[in-house]
């Protein structure tokens, strides 16, 4: 069970074994998951062309935007299912996933009609252009009508992973990716469907993975089986999930706030193509920074642990170890993003206009990454010792407060250049910024050691 | 024989809990539960009175917006970091420990909520007239009556979000209790005594079957 008895093992056995055993399954969930994504740019460039790049590229603020509204529901359940699996109140965990269903279809049906109802205005404000467009809308049409299948399976998902059965969750994603790795050739190629053909084996993938995973909530003898008495809608639940999720919700939708900045920065100073080398460049990008979040994963019982246990040259053991294996991770991408671009970015087309353009804009944009990996732990660690405020504000300084003013005034006097080159300043700023704060945290903690379980938790 | 006292903030709940104790012969865990809880676990006491009995631990914007922050970090729980769902798990599992090795009284952490499985347990909510309430928190606190009020007024509120969140029931409500006693009635001492009578009319009862 996810928090129960928490294992007093974190206070005495080795940091490296520690986090190695707390790491890996995460790295691989996460991996997998950027994978999945990869996967279908790669199809669609080398299937169906360099502007249906673009057309995918177009549709990630709306990604972000279905992803917002699934996190919305999906954090909040985890969380208190896991609650109350870890007090064995197995009765109202079951009666939190039948509201999680609830909320799912309902949301993901509202979602899908209001979208596919305005589908061409959307797309327009997300950096659409007439050539890009059918791209863009052939496969967002199929993405929203099987919109309520990515929420539930993602949303169900989440909840293995609460209920304990992490390998659960993991092999689901795995499925989902293999399938869509099978299935996208053979729409493509085969089958001749275009963008499309990605966009319903990305659906097939997951109604399958989807079905894969019911079997741990249909069977009898399991804790958290769906039947129809869970199904009661229950004020006090969805009031609890919402209230959860609503700060995950609010980071999504600024994320897809920011990507449509870039999205239309992109469109305008350097045309459609330069949107599709924003799909590559983040795509590759994505890899790596995904694999420090997993990293983080695995950092985070440990340093809360011995946080509380008042362990701190074990709390600054873990900390240093995830920092220097995400810096690995990072100067990693930057070796690959600065030394090898071309390289990667044939992966996903021989366009020789898109290529050149994502190679420029993988330059730029990886120029500091050596560094990222580090600002990543640090706003994760603050989180994992309890000070959730400041982890979500370095978090915002990255991903937004810093991001959106770049975002519109580099562009003004760099053009695309500019666009690109917010991304490297932001990641920069940020460093500094969490550098500060972590080196005074750990000077207080040296000056004043009574300070430590004094901390505004 | 179990024992679990909720009660409203100046209601003089804890008093008769630790009256119930002497009188039955068993110990009161109200704040040494916290010591109890840090021991077994290792994690430093401090922590978990901080968090006592507060369902959120960030009240600034907890407060403002109403909500609770895990923050998205790709797994979508936090329930492995220092916070206040973990500090609960770990004290729930003492409360548990300790109901399972001794007779005891509870005072708040939800104890009811806890050791709801549990057929030998009397669950008590403990309440009083407002003007007592007051009188009581200006006595032991040394406030003035104003002051008093609001402070009542907030450590209700935060005892019924804490409770509500962690049990999904509602605090104070009539069904969610064995008996609910209003201390103004009878006074703390009589109150005590009528709860002794109770719980041992229940443990003879258990003991026949």
């Amino acid at each position: 069970m996810a928090n129960q008895n928490i294992p007093t093992a974190l206070g005495t056995e080795p940091i490296g074994k520690l986090l190695r055993k707390y790491a890996i399954p995460a790295i691989i969930a996460m991996t997998a998951q950027s994978l999945y994504n990869m996967v279908d740019s790669i199809f669609i460039g080398q299937g169906v062309g360099p502007l249906a790049i673009s057309g995918l590229a177009i549709t990630f603020p709306l990604m972000n935007l279905a992803g917002a509204f699934g996190s919305l529901v999906g954090v909040g359940a985890s969380t208190l299912i896991s609650v109350k699996l870890g007090q064995k109140d197995y009765a109202t965990a079951r009666q939190v996933l039948g509201n999680v269903l609830i909320l799912n279809v309902v949301i993901g049906l509202l979602f899908t009609l209001v979208m596919l109802g305005f589908i061409e205005p959307v797309l327009t404000f997300f950096g659409a252009s007439s050539e890009t467009m059918p791209y863009a809308r052939d496969y967002m049409e199929i993405i929203l009508i099987g919109n309520m299948v990515t929420h539930i399976y993602l949303g169900l998902n989440a909840v293995l992973r609460a209920a304990g059965h992490p390998t659960a969750s993991m092999n689901a994603t795995i499925i989902a990716v293999v399938l869509n790795t099978l299935l996208d050739p053979l729409f493509i190629y085969v089958f001749h469907l275009g963008i499309r053909g990605a966009a319903i084996a990305t659906i097939l993938a997951q109604i399958i993975a989807l079905l894969w995973q019911l079997k741990f909530f249909t069977k009898g003898n399991q804790l958290l089986c769906i039947t129809r008495d869970i199904f009661r809608v229950s004020r006090r639940i969805i009031s609890g999930i919402i209230k959860i999720g609503m700060s995950p919700f609010l980071m999504n939708l600024a994320s897809c706030f920011v990507v449509t900045l870039i999205n239309n920065g992109l469109k305008n100073n350097g045309g459609d193509l330069a949107i599709g080398a924003f799909g590559i460049v983040n795509r590759v990008s994505f890899l790596f920074l995904m694999i420090v979040m997993g990293l983080n994963q695995g950092m985070q019982p440990i340093a809360g642990y011995n946080f509380g246990a008042m362990k701190i040259d074990r709390v600054k053991h873990v900390f240093r170890l995830t920092v220097v294996a995400a810096t690995i991770v990072t100067t990693t991408g930057f070796i690959i993003g600065e030394f090898t671009p071309r390289l990667i970015t044939r992966i996903f087309t021989n366009d020789a206009e898109l290529l050149q353009l994502s190679v420029y804009g993988m330059r730029v944009v990886m120029c500091v990454f050596p560094i990222v990996g580090a600002q990543i732990v640090i706003a994760n660690f603050f989180q994992s010792i309890g000070m959730a405020q400041k982890s979500i504000f370095l978090s915002l300084t990255r991903q937004l407060l810093f991001l959106i003013p770049g975002l519109i005034i580099l562009p003004q006097f760099f053009g695309i250049t500019g666009v690109w080159m917010s991304m490297p300043a932001s990641d920069m700023a940020a460093c500094i910024i969490s550098t500060i704060m972590i080196i005074r945290l750990f000077v207080k903690w040296k000056r004043h050691p009574e300070s430590i379980a004094q901390a505004q938790l | 024989m179990i024992i679990t006292i909720a009660r409203t903030f100046g209601s003089g709940g804890r008093q008769v809990g630790e009256l119930l104790a002497q009188k039955l012969g068993i110990s009161c865990y109200d704040h040494n539960l916290l010591s109890e809880a840090a021991r077994q676990s290792g994690i430093n006491e401090d922590f978990f009175r901080r968090m006592d009995e507060h369902a959120n631990n960030h009240p600034i914007t907890g407060g403002l917006f109403g909500m609770r922050f895990p923050f998205l970090s790709g797994s979508g729980t936090t329930d492995q970091s220092l916070d206040a769902n973990t500090l609960f798990q770990i004290q729930s599992d003492t409360i548990r420990t300790i109901a399972d090795r001794e007779e005891a009284i509870f005072i708040g952490r939800c104890a009811d909520y806890v050791l709801r499985e549990r057929t030998d347990c009397l669950k008590v909510f403990i309440f009083a007239n407002a003007d007592d309430c007051v009188k009581r928190v200006v006595n032991r606190l040394q406030v003035d009556e104003e002051q008093a009020a609001i402070l009542i007024e907030k450590t209700n509120k935060q005892r019924s979000k804490f409770y509500n969140y962690f049990s999904s029931k509602t605090w104070g409500k009539a069904s969610t209790y064995d008996i609910a006693v209003n201390t103004s009635l009878l006074g703390i001492e009589a109150t005590a005594e009528s709860l002794a009578v109770l719980a041992r009319q229940l443990k003879a009862k258990a003991i026949q079957r």
